[in-house]
């Protein structure tokens, strides 16, 4: 599943022309790049959370050249799913078979 | 620092950058969810344009050790969903460390030259010599005053400084030994390779060697055909042919028998083994190796017109003959004892050497000269 198709599905259930859900959903996913990047945490129930990991600079060992390298600090974003989704995601397959 | 948006919040917020209505943005926010989630289980796959992709990864049944106790678990297979952040996101998030790049770390290498040296190269090679080499080399350094270290500052511009310890001053000489000790490898692989080609070259030396044999073999052939006109045998030795065999009476024929050789049939007809060619010249077209009898083939034994201890000049001839026949059967063989039959004939029949001196190699006549010059000298 794609984004139009997103978008499609959404604009089906809001009623809404998908161009208004389509300028929505951008200003909402940047909205949540901004909570991201601020470090917080953003859940939504039934579905999981948004987050992001801050990684230390770390020693590592290059094998290209042979040669130790300081790698810099980085963000990382991630999503934990809740224990619903996941259970849903299970069940639906058994419910599939 | 981090902090949890509840899920109010998190609509308050959105409603604050977008402008939207809350319904709409929760009815929305919702909606996607239900669709993330509708997706995942339709296909496995959804994927958001600036957000990142969701995706459903298989984990096949494992057992795990509950923590803390020694129970076991086991986990059913299941679906995981992952979740992988758009690029753009993630270069979004990291742009305060956008300019930071890897940084190579050097690592001292002194301190690893030193432990090659103090460790493995003295340590592997065990070789007394190198420690006498170092200690000896660290009690040649002349100490240097400061006042001489200032003259000569001027000229050298490195020179080791007198404050530092011994130790320094050993390893630096360690380096030194190490630098000699490689060189004295590199100079071993030099010795390695000029043996090689020494080895090569004395190779070379032995093919070149066999190598006429090729051409001497077609001398049998015309020995042979002498043998086929030995009716025109002349009685004295100074005019006969060189391709005509002296006539012989053939005093038995000898039935080949299991363990038969032409060295015992010498010695039971002759009694002597060393007349053995006399019957292989006679026998030569039947046998192909000197060596090798046949079970059952008959071979004629050629009679000596005097004894064995007093031979006549054409028995000595016939020998001489047999001993050359042997001599280029070997050669054609390949067999480095060849050479010691041309000696025999020579010592049987000198002439006969000397009428085939120029069939013959020269490197086998070559071979006796000496010998025979120092038997002159004896005599």
């Amino acid at each position: 599943m794609n984004t139009a198709e997103v978008i499609r599905l959404l604009s089906q259930r809001l009623n809404k022309p998908q161009k208004e859900v389509k300028s929505l959903l951008e200003r909402i996913i940047e909205a949540f790049r901004k909570v991201l990047d601020s470090g917080k945490r953003a859940s939504i129930p039934k579905f999981g959370t948004f987050y992001s990991i801050e990684r230390k600079s770390r020693l590592s060992f290059n094998p290209g050249i042979k040669k130790k390298m300081e790698l810099p600090p980085k963000v990382i974003p991630a999503f934990r799913p809740s224990a619903i989704l996941k259970n849903k995601v299970n069940s639906g397959d058994e419910n599939e078979e | 620092m981090k902090s949890k948006l509840s899920f109010s919040d998190l609509i308050n917020f959105i409603t604050q950058e977008t402008g939207a209505s809350k319904k709409l943005v929760y009815d929305l926010i919702k909606e996607l969810a239900a669709i993330i989630e509708e997706g995942l289980i339709r296909d496995g796959n959804v994927s958001i344009a600036g957000l990142g992709s969701f995706k459903l990864e298989f984990v096949g049944s494992n057992i795990r050790k509950l923590p803390q106790s020694e129970n076991y678990r086991e986990i059913s297979e299941h679906k995981k969903v992952l979740f992988r952040p758009e690029k753009s996101l993630r270069e979004f998030i990291n742009r305060k460390y956008a300019a930071l790049r890897p940084i190579i770390v050097d690592e001292p290498k002194k301190n690893v030259i030193v432990k090659d040296i103090s460790q493995n190269k003295i340590e592997k090679t065990n070789d007394k010599v190198i420690e006498k080499k170092i200690k000896i080399a660290a009690e040649s350094i002349p100490v240097i005053n400061k006042e001489e270290q200032a003259n000569k500052e001027n000229r050298v511009p490195v020179i080791i400084p007198i404050s530092n310890n011994v130790e320094k001053k050993t390893t630096d000489l360690k380096k030194f030994v190490d630098k000699k000790l490689g060189d004295q490898s590199n100079n071993t692989k030099v010795y390695y390779a000029v043996g090689v080609v020494i080895l090569l070259l004395i190779l070379s030396f032995f093919l070149f060697r066999n190598k006429p044999e090729i051409e001497y073999s077609q001398t049998p052939q015309l020995i042979e055909a002498s043998t086929e006109s030995g009716d025109n045998l002349t009685q004295k030795p100074e005019n006969r042919d060189l391709n005509i065999l002296p006539q012989t009476n053939n005093i038995a024929s000898h039935k080949i028998e299991r363990g038969d050789n032409l060295w015992a049939l010498a010695t039971k007809y002759y009694g002597n083994p060393y007349l053995w060619p006399n019957i292989y010249r006679a026998n030569e077209s039947i046998m192909k190796n000197p060596d090798v009898l046949i079970e059952g083939h008959e071979l004629s034994i050629p009679s000596l017109e005097g004894d064995s201890k007093n031979l006549s000049e054409n028995d000595n001839y016939n020998i001489a003959l047999g001993y050359l026949k042997a001599y280029l059967k070997y050669k054609e063989l390949g067999k480095t004892k060849a050479s010691l039959y041309l000696w025999a004939a020579k010592k049987f029949d000198q002439s006969i050497v000397q009428k085939y001196r120029e069939t013959l190699q020269k490197r086998d006549l070559k071979l006796w000269a000496h010998t025979e010059k120092e038997e002159l000298r004896i005599n």
